[in-house]
């Protein structure tokens, strides 16, 4: 358990606040999972004791036998339990999985498309791509390149200015992609490895520092780019319509549609200052000199 | 398909429909604010949808030869059909209305 200097301490009774991006997130638990997972993950966040927030996410024990046979973790949203208990040993991703659920769900002030997102000087791209896809792949290995992690699930567009707002948070990782970045960064820090209910091996890699330090500064759209890992495919960056690229964006959209005609104007303007393209790719390394030189340019 | 998509059904086009088109293409997006659902439209499309809106060609008898028109094309059989197909769905889309119904 932590000691009584911990910023965790007070995990266990009356929570810690995280700083994550724009969102003041309350956690509360008393698994040990979730204690390791926020120490080695979220060190370089600013937490602190504390209630209250934008969200409140507490991931908690089972009672009676299930504390000790299979324990469980419990999730437990702003009060609602949009999940069934998970194995205990999914308790850390289970906070991930509780604020993805809270910022697609809950964060109005926004537009949230599911999309990794990545800035280089001022200028944000987004990688809007179906699940296997190559996308947190391809987003991992940018952040460990020079670029500036903004989120690996979401685009948060502020439809005042139409600029994009960070959310740094660990990368989710699953199956091959683990080796690859694994090897990429003897330096990074990964959380524990499980198994998803699909039966995907998954960890999370922790942000780096740079881009948790960073985490209120916004950055305007620049490029939107639909990847897809294929094997033994050479690397091919094809423009895009917009008018296609728009029609990704919105099917990828949590909540522009409860914004209504503002939700997907925002989104629509988004796409307008985009260059956009597909992405076909096989060799990581090729591909990041590609959008290297893209950013330069 | 509607089964009284007929020639002289007249149709009028559905309110605060949010058109949206790129320099980069032809083909227009359009979002549906009562369903929240957003549709990929060809420039033909758009421009059918237009001349119901604007009242120019409130029928498929009509739409036809104006359709042809602002192509710049003969009003034959294939584009009767990619009219009268495009019309039904428009239709299921919510994007145009009978009036009659």
């Amino acid at each position: 358990m932590p000691s009584p200097s911990s910023p965790l301490a007070c995990l266990a009774t009356s929570g810690v606040q995280v700083a994550i991006g724009p969102f003041l997130v309350r956690v509360r638990s008393d698994l040990n999972g979730v204690h390791e997972y926020l120490h080695h993950l979220y060190g370089d966040f600013q937490v602190a004791a504390g209630e209250g927030g934008h969200f409140d996410i507490a991931v908690v024990s089972s009672r009676g036998v299930r504390r000790w046979v299979r324990p469980q973790a419990n999730l437990v949203v702003n009060g609602e339990r949009p999940f069934l208990p998970l194995p205990g040993k999914l308790a850390g991703a289970g906070f991930e999985w509780s604020l993805n659920w809270c910022v697609g769900n809950q964060a109005p002030r926004w537009v949230a498309v599911h999309a990794a997102v990545v800035e280089r000087g001022g200028r944000a791209l987004i990688l809007s791509a179906e699940s296997g896809a190559g996308k947190s792949t391809l987003c991992a290995a940018l952040a460990l390149n020079g670029w500036r992690l903004f989120s690996d699930e979401f685009a948060l567009i502020d439809p005042d200015t139409g600029r994009l707002t960070p959310l740094p948070r660990p990368v989710s990782l699953k199956n091959a992609s683990i080796e690859i970045i694994r090897g990429r960064g003897a330096d990074v820090v990964f959380g524990p490895q499980g198994v998803d209910i699909e039966g995907a091996r998954f960890v999370h890699m922790k942000p780096p520092v740079q881009s948790v330090r960073r985490g209120l500064e916004d950055a305007r759209p620049a490029w939107v780019i639909l990847p897809r890992w294929v094997t033994g495919r050479p690397t091919t960056l094809e423009p895009l319509p917009k008018a296609h690229a728009l029609l990704r964006m919105t099917d990828q959209s949590f909540n522009y549609n409860h914004l209504g005609t503002k939700g997907f104007a925002c989104v629509a303007d988004l796409v307008r200052q985009c260059d956009c393209y597909t992405l076909e790719y096989s060799d990581l390394d090729d591909v990041l000199i590609r959008l290297e030189s893209l950013a330069s340019s | 398909m509607r089964e009284s998509l007929t020639d002289d059904l007249r149709w009028r086009s559905a309110v605060d429909l949010v058109w949206t088109h790129y320099e980069d293409s032809e083909d227009w997006v359009v979002f549906h604010p009562q369903s929240g659902d957003v549709y990929l439209v060809t420039a033909a499309a758009h421009t059918l949808w237009s001349l119901i809106a604007d009242g120019t060609a409130p029928t498929l008898k009509q739409l036809i030869p104006a359709l042809a028109a602002a192509l710049n094309r003969a009003p034959d059989d294939q584009l009767a059909a990619v009219t009268r197909d495009t019309l039904g769905f428009m239709d299921r889309a919510g994007l145009v209305r009978p009036i009659s119904l």
